[in-house]
């Protein structure tokens, strides 16, 4: 089972999302001067919605420090042309193209790659460019994520999400590199598998978001950085001394113990990741590492 | 860079938003705390023991002749009953058995309470009613 069988299929988002330009030169460079630019992107909005499928309406969360009319949090509200396949990452990137340039969010590879498009729509931690439009219920609520504070519009301020992932040291370090210098250090395929899963995190930070124990202690370190520091310590090639490092980072006291199995993370992993599980696992590892009857 | 911290309501304020697991947290946690009061509660009922058993007899009969007394027993059941059955599936969540059916084991608990609490009722009210 590869993990590209996992994915959604794609969606075709080009033509819905690129600003379309008159092309039809002398007719179009008339009429450009005649209507300003806000004229014709009103016009262009209108025969976009006379074309849609359905007109879905995007509730966003929007604020901005540094304009004074939108220091205030407040939601606006943008109609958007909705055809078969589109998602609520095209529904924003139309609303900021033809409504409001200054509508502000991160995304990047459209694909659930890049892991930049975490969001919060209609009451739970989403990639937009992963969550269909069809799927929703009408008024699409989209807000940043919860439990991070906000920079601008949806984008949060992602660093403390970041710090945690680099505090279990998420990169592979065997404790002895092979004798021959191009020596391939291989991994036997059971063992592959059991780390396969954990391997397809894209730090998008869904899951810190959705968690009740991360939100109220800042210490814990989280599903995504449990879930990373799980992808090495399983992974048989690193070596004793390393899992027994790696051990100490993952038993600490605000390390596996601090989850209390409320299974919200494992809910919204848009690479559906059993993260409850492998929380649970490394807490029966530290368990055996720790208790000797003898 | 100033950020804007959305404070304690966004993030206690979203518990429409919970699904199975998360609830089950919750009711974990509410019986859970509800039992540690009923136990001093209980406490305190057995201890009129200690002045005799005729100070001990009349408590225990006023308080059975109550119909609010035998109201709260049911509840008291219900609380009981989920904590032991959420509490064995939170055991089988510990030893990584059936994780994937987290959220049917919720409900089941959640039934199996229900079924037991409506069994009760006619050994509780009894008589009361
Ligand atoms: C057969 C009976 C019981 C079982 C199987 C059981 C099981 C459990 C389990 C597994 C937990 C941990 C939940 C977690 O990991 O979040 C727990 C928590 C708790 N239990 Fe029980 N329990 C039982 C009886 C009781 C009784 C009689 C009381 C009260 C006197 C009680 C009070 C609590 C409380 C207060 C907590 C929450 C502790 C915390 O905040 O972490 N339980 N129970
Ligand atoms: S574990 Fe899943 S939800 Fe968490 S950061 Fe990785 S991909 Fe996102
Ligand atoms: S845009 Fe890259 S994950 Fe959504």
């Amino acid at each position: 089972m590869s993990t590209l069988e996992h994915e959604e299929p794609e969606t075709e988002t080009e033509t819905e999302t690129q600003p379309q330009f008159d092309q039809d030169g002398a007719v179009g460079a008339a009429r450009a001067l005649e209507e300003s630019y806000g004229e014709q992107r009103a016009r262009r909005v209108d025969e976009d919605l006379d074309d849609a499928d359905e007109i879905v309406e995007l509730k966003v969360f929007r604020y901005d420090p540094e304009v004074e009319e939108k220091e205030e949090p407040r939601f606006d509200s943008f109609l958007v042309p909705f055809h078969k396949g589109m998602t609520v990452l095209d529904a924003l990137i139309y609303a900021r193209d033809y409504y409001d340039s200054s509508l502000t969010f991160r995304h990047s590879c459209q694909q659930a790659v890049c892991g930049s498009d975490a969001l919060y729509v209609n009451g739970s931690q989403r990639l937009g460019c992963k969550t269909q439009l069809a799927d929703l219920e009408d008024p699409v609520r989209v807000e940043p994520l919860p439990h991070q504070e906000v920079v601008k519009d949806l984008v949060v301020d992602m660093e403390h999400f970041y710090e945690q992932m680099h505090a279990v040291e998420p990169f592979f370090d065997p404790d002895e590199l092979p004798d021959g210098e191009l020596e391939e250090q291989r991994q036997s395929p059971e063992n592959r598998e059991e780390v396969k899963l954990s391997t397809r995190c894209i730090w998008c930070g869904a899951c810190m978001s959705s968690c009740n124990i991360a939100a109220g202690n800042n210490e814990y370190l989280g599903p995504a950085a449990i879930n990373k520091a799980y992808r090495f310590a399983m992974d048989e090639r690193e070596g004793e001394d390393r899992k027994q490092e790696r051990l100490r980072i993952i038993e600490q006291e605000h390390g596996v113990w601090r989850c209390q199995t409320q299974f919200s993370c494992t809910e919204v992993c848009p690479k559906d990741i059993p993260l409850t599980e492998h929380i649970q696992e490394l807490k029966r590892e530290s368990v055996k590492n720790n208790l000797k009857f003898w | 860079m100033s950020t804007l911290d959305r404070g304690t309501v966004e993030n206690f304020g979203r518990w429409r938003e919970f699904s199975a697991g998360m609830w089950a947290w919750v009711f974990h946690k509410f019986t859970g705390w509800v039992l540690v009061g009923y136990l001093f509660t209980h406490i305190a009922v057995l201890s009129t023991a200690t002045s005799g058993a005729e100070l001990y007899n009349s408590t225990l009969v006023g308080l059975e002749s109550l119909l609010v007394v035998r109201f709260l027993e049911v509840g008291l059941l219900a609380v009981a009953v989920f904590h032991i059955l959420n509490g064995v599936r939170l055991l089988f969540v510990d030893l990584g058995v059936g994780l994937t059916a987290q959220d049917k084991s919720f409900y089941a608990s959640l039934a199996l309470t229900g079924v037991i609490v409506i069994a009760s009722i006619p050994t509780f009210l009894g008589g009361a009613v």
